[in-house]
């Protein structure tokens, strides 16, 4: 069971990888390197310098996902649960929910400068938003009836949070955190690309202005094992998580 | 039976409730004594439900006053969680957790209200297990049992918290007709053990068999009670009379 698991995940690379080959040969343009001269000129830049934009890029996007789950869901349980608090704030939610976040990068930039914060920042102010709407959500729709049977057999507010509604609301913050993810990275990518010095999305853009496109695919390799990682670690969190939770 | 003799374990007099403008209870008195068992018939929007919930708190009331074995609940001081422990219901849904087993479902009050250990837990939900006729589900997940069976487990469920008084609003309104008879089976060897008992149903058959009286409500109000054959045959007032043709009709 658990092979095979492993031999599908590796034969799905292959066919990607496979693909890419396809294409690159076909395109035949420097700006397509082959997988093989890609993942050469990684493993090389990885050792070079790729190795500490890695890191940084990997801190910041976890960074801001903690940041987020820390604000976004407790404030979406107490939205989820609180009807009259949520009439006031949700009106808020919905008028800013939509706007693209990074047209902020500017005003982000002028408030915390160039560093670390403001990318985390930025990626924050994105997932958050992800994350407080699916918990609150997910808060809302547990269901009334199950909670009041509960109540009737004596359990305290505190237990039927503990016990009721949070077991029922953490499928759903996977879920956020999956979808999260992938668009922490994106608005990473975006943040690190301007006015950057270290970065993935820095030494992609870097690259790019170089033509130093192996570089660049090094680069983008890189962003994918880091998404990559990402979601492996919170697919090992869920599977943890939910077999504590059923006892 | 005396029943007079006995202890009461549920004190209502001159209970009003509103939902709004809409008065929901009014002016409903009730005594309820330890073994009694009591059946509640309505039309819908009578306040059956109503006065259900507002005996263990699932909804406040405006006026009047409600004792529960001793314990009076319109007193702020009164921990309502202590009132609420010795009271199990049972609802027309049956309300389980669907990720965890009929054991595990079981359980859980008795861990979290009740503070027993797991294995103490286990111990007193088997027992109530086989007396609803389960306990060979108990490692199953509620979507795989019948909806009869599940109301059987949320009855056990209730039950292993040792419950003084057991409320039921129609338990098996939401059942199969085929299951219906092993719901109130059930329900009959409870009575048979002595529980108190108040029971929203319009299982006829069911009152006949099992209640000391039944009341009839519409309006919010009490309108007539008397002993289960009485009230069906020989009802005093024209209301009754109208609603329990409604329902021989019906069934
Ligand atoms: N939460 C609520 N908010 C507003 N009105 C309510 C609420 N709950 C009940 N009511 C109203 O109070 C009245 C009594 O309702 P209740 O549920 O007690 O009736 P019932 O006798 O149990 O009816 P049924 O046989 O349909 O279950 C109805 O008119 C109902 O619409
Ligand atoms: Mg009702």
């Amino acid at each position: 069971m658990k092979t095979k698991n492993i031999i599908r995940q590796i034969a799905s690379i292959a066919t990607l990888f496979a693909a890419w080959q396809i294409l690159a040969v076909v395109v035949a343009n420097p700006a397509l390197p082959t997988p093989g001269s890609a993942f050469l000129v990684f493993f090389r830049e990885i050792s070079a310098g790729l190795w500490n934009h890695f890191l940084i890029s990997g801190w910041r996007v976890l960074a801001s996902i903690l940041l987020s789950l820390l604000v976004g869901v407790p404030l979406g349980l107490w939205l989820g649960r609180e009807e009259k608090y949520d009439r006031f704030f949700s009106p808020m939610l919905y008028l800013t929910y939509p706007i693209p976040k990074i047209v902020f990068l500017p005003l982000v930039m002028v408030l915390f400068g160039l560093g670390n914060f403001s990318k985390i920042f930025l990626i924050t102010l994105v997932v958050f938003f992800q994350i407080l709407v699916t918990t609150r959500d997910a808060a809302r729709n547990v269901s009334p009836a199950l909670i009041l049977s509960v109540v009737s057999l004596g359990a305290k507010r505190r237990d039927i949070y503990r016990h009721v509604i949070w077991p029922a609301i953490i499928p759903d913050i996977f879920t956020a955190l999956r979808i999260g993810s992938g668009t922490a990275i994106a608005v990473l990518f975006f943040a690190e690309s301007i006015a950057s010095s270290e970065g993935l999305g820095y030494y992609l853009m870097d690259a790019w202005s170089r033509y130093a496109y192996p570089e660049m695919f090094a680069g983008i390799i890189a962003m994918g094992v880091l998404g990559y990682t990402l979601y492996l670690t919170i697919d090992i969190l869920d599977k943890k998580i939910c077999s504590w939770k059923r006892l | 039976m005396s029943a007079d003799k006995r202890r009461k374990i549920v004190e209502i007099s001159h209970l009003e409730k509103y939902f709004g403008t809409l008065k929901a209870l009014d002016q409903v008195s009730l005594d309820i004594y330890d073994g009694e068992k009591t059946v509640i018939i309505g039309p819908s929007g009578s306040g059956k439900s109503t006065l259900l919930r507002t005996i263990n708190q699932l909804e406040t009331f405006d006026r009047g006053r409600i004792i529960v074995d001793g314990m009076d609940i319109s007193d702020k001081n009164t921990d309502i969680n202590k009132v609420r422990e010795e009271i199990g219901m049972v609802f027309q849904s049956f309300n389980l957790f669907p990720h965890k087993t009929v054991l595990e479902n079981v359980n859980m009050a008795q861990m979290i209200v009740r503070r027993r250990s797991r294995d103490e837990a286990a111990a007193i939900s088997e027992g109530f297990l086989q007396k609803v006729g389960i306990l060979d589900k108990k490692n199953e997940y509620p979507q795989k049992l019948s909806g009869g069976q599940q109301q059987r487990v949320a009855i056990a469920r209730a039950l292993a918290m040792k419950p003084k008084l057991m409320l039921f609003d129609e338990p098996t309104s939401a059942l199969d007709p085929e299951m219906i008879g092993e719901v109130l089976g059930v329900m009959k060897n409870l009575a048979l053990e002595g529980m108190t008992m108040i029971v929203v149903t319009h299982e006829m058959g069911f009152a006949r068999e099992v209640a000391d009286r039944v009341i009839f409500m519409d309006y919010g109000k009490i309108i007539e009670e008397g002993r289960p054959d009485a009230l069906f045959r020989t009802p005093t007032q024209e209301r009754t009379r109208l609603f329990l043709k409604q329902i021989l009709k019906a069934m």
